[in-house]
């Protein structure tokens, strides 16, 4: 479900960057300035549409998971949720200490990425206990 | 009756005293001295043991008093524990294959995400750690270029474009969206754009001011659009040194200007005049209160919007200005430059986002 979430949210974002829109963001305009900065687009790709890839890999190796019990889909889940974790965090830092501006979707996004780690972490837990005797 | 010999050896006498998958006889009941050694023993039987003949994998030796179902139910129970174990196993080791596993794909996920997020940082931070300017590669033909303005000076429709060189959004309308506007409408002579710059992001320093009075100093040198993409495409956050004198002129240098003839120029008064004029009268009579500002044959629209947006804007605005031109009691010679006499009643309905 979080990373229904985030899907949701990076594929927003994506669609309002192609329409070159702003996204709907309140009176702050954290996110028209987040995404009109330098660090919304990674070599020439913006960050919107390398999170909507990196998400829709990620639901299919949880529908795979979810399907067939296929322990080796959650542990690749796991593995690229430490890696996203990881990459907001760093994206976390660039608006907070260098663009000087909070995008509320992207810390929706953030917190989603979070959030999935946790479910997928404990899902793994299980997963491994032996089944009662 | 036949009488064969086994040897075996025992390394670990307790694992040894259950051999899995094989016929022989327990250790355990045939030697209970558990010592490591070799054993053998002597085996009887009453005929030649039946070929393709599953062993038991309980390593018991059947004995004449379980019947044959008792023998296949045991079979069965071993051949289960057996997979069991080994289902075991694996679900504790991580997974199906050696390499994937919970440790493994912790180890991976991290080092693949510091790596990513080392490569990407140095990328993107390099620059301003190492004070490097990025070139904007924004060329518009000589032609076209006038002072502020780009675009023939009959152009029958006009944009005015009030930015502040610190807001970010200019920015983007300035490199991402202005280039598609000029290539599809101020080369053909269709539109002449001329730009505003204001302080209104400064909050109380001079990092809004100095690059505006800058661009009047560039202007001098007749490299105004020049001197704006790169002064645009090296924003450096707002009210933070950005744009402190140093780095303006440093950037100025960059853009190609005469350095000592912008330095003498920023330090004089008349285009910090200038700026704080411009200024007063975007806060003050054109009531601007957000960058960028921008009024299209009089009409003021606030915000970003795409070149596509833009182009509807203006092709619309066209077509009035056609219809006009067409109409017997029209004027010839029908203005439409932003002025006092503009009706704001016609301002089509897609304007103005804050």
């Amino acid at each position: 479900m979080a990373t229904l979430v985030a899907t949701g949210v990076s594929g927003y974002l994506s669609v309002t960057r192609v329409l070159g829109e702003n996204a709907v963001c309140g009176p702050s305009h954290g996110c028209e300035t987040v995404a009109s900065s330098e660090y919304a687009v990674i070599l020439g790709i913006p960050v919107a549409f390398l999170g909507l890839a990196f998400l829709l890999v990620l639901v299919a190796l949880a529908a795979t998971w979810w399907r067939g019990a296929d322990r080796r889909a959650l542990l690749a889940a796991y593995g690229m949720l430490l890696l996203g974790t990881l990459f907001v965090a760093y994206l976390t830092y660039l608006e907070l200490f260098v663009i000087e501006a909070i995008c509320v979707w992207c810390v929706a996004f953030a917190i989603s990425i979070v959030v999935s780690l946790v479910i997928a972490g404990v899902a793994m837990g299980r997963s491994s206990r032996p089944a009662a005797m | 009756m036949r009488h064969s010999i086994i040897c075996w050896n025992v390394v670990h006498p307790v694992r040894a005293a259950r051999p899995v998958g094989t016929n022989v006889p327990s250790v355990r009941r045939a030697h209970p001295a558990r010592l490591p050694g070799r054993f053998c023993a002597t085996m009887q039987a009453s005929r030649a043991p039946p070929r393709n003949r599953r062993p038991p994998l309980s390593g018991k030796q059947p004995t004449t008093q379980t019947t044959r179902r008792e023998r296949r139910a045991a079979e069965r129970k071993d051949r289960f524990e057996a997979a069991r174990d080994e289902r075991k196993t694996r679900s504790n080791s991580g997974g199906g294959s050696s390499f994937i596993n919970t440790r493994n794909m912790t180890i991976l996920g991290v080092a693949v995400g510091v790596l990513i997020v080392l490569v990407v940082a140095v990328g993107q931070l390099g620059n301003k750690a190492t004070g490097r300017l990025k070139d904007p590669a924004i060329a518009y033909r000589a032609e076209l270029l006038d002072g502020t303005s780009i675009g023939k000076a009959d152009a029958p429709l006009t944009m005015e474009v009030y930015s502040d060189f610190q807001c970010p959004v200019c920015a983007r309308h300035s490199l991402d969206i202005e280039p598609t506007i000029v290539a599809k409408y101020v080369n053909d002579g269709t539109l002449r754009i001329t730009h505003h710059d204001i302080d209104l992001l400064g909050r109380g320093t001079d990092e809004s001011k100095t690059p505006a009075i800058g661009a009047v100093c560039a202007n001098d040198q007749d490299k105004y659009l020049q001197y704006s993409h790169w002064i645009y495409n090296n924003q450096d956050g707002e009210n933070t040194g950005g744009f402190r004198k140093e780095r303006v002129i440093s950037i100025a240098a960059a853009a190609g200007l005469d350095e000592v003839a912008f330095t003498t120029c920023l330090g004089t008064q008349p285009p910090a005049d200038e700026v704080a004029a411009t200024t007063a009268k975007a806060t003050g009579e054109l009531a601007i209160d957000s960058t960028p500002t921008i009024f299209l044959a009089g009409q003021k629209y606030v915000g970003l919007k795409s070149a596509s947006d833009w182009g509807q804007l203006i092709d619309a605005e066209l077509a009035k200005l056609n219809a006009s031109s067409a109409a017997p009691s029209a004027s010839a010679g029908a203005s439409a430059a932003p002025s006092a006499s503009a009706d704001p009643s016609a301002a089509p309905s897609a304007s103005t986002t804050p």
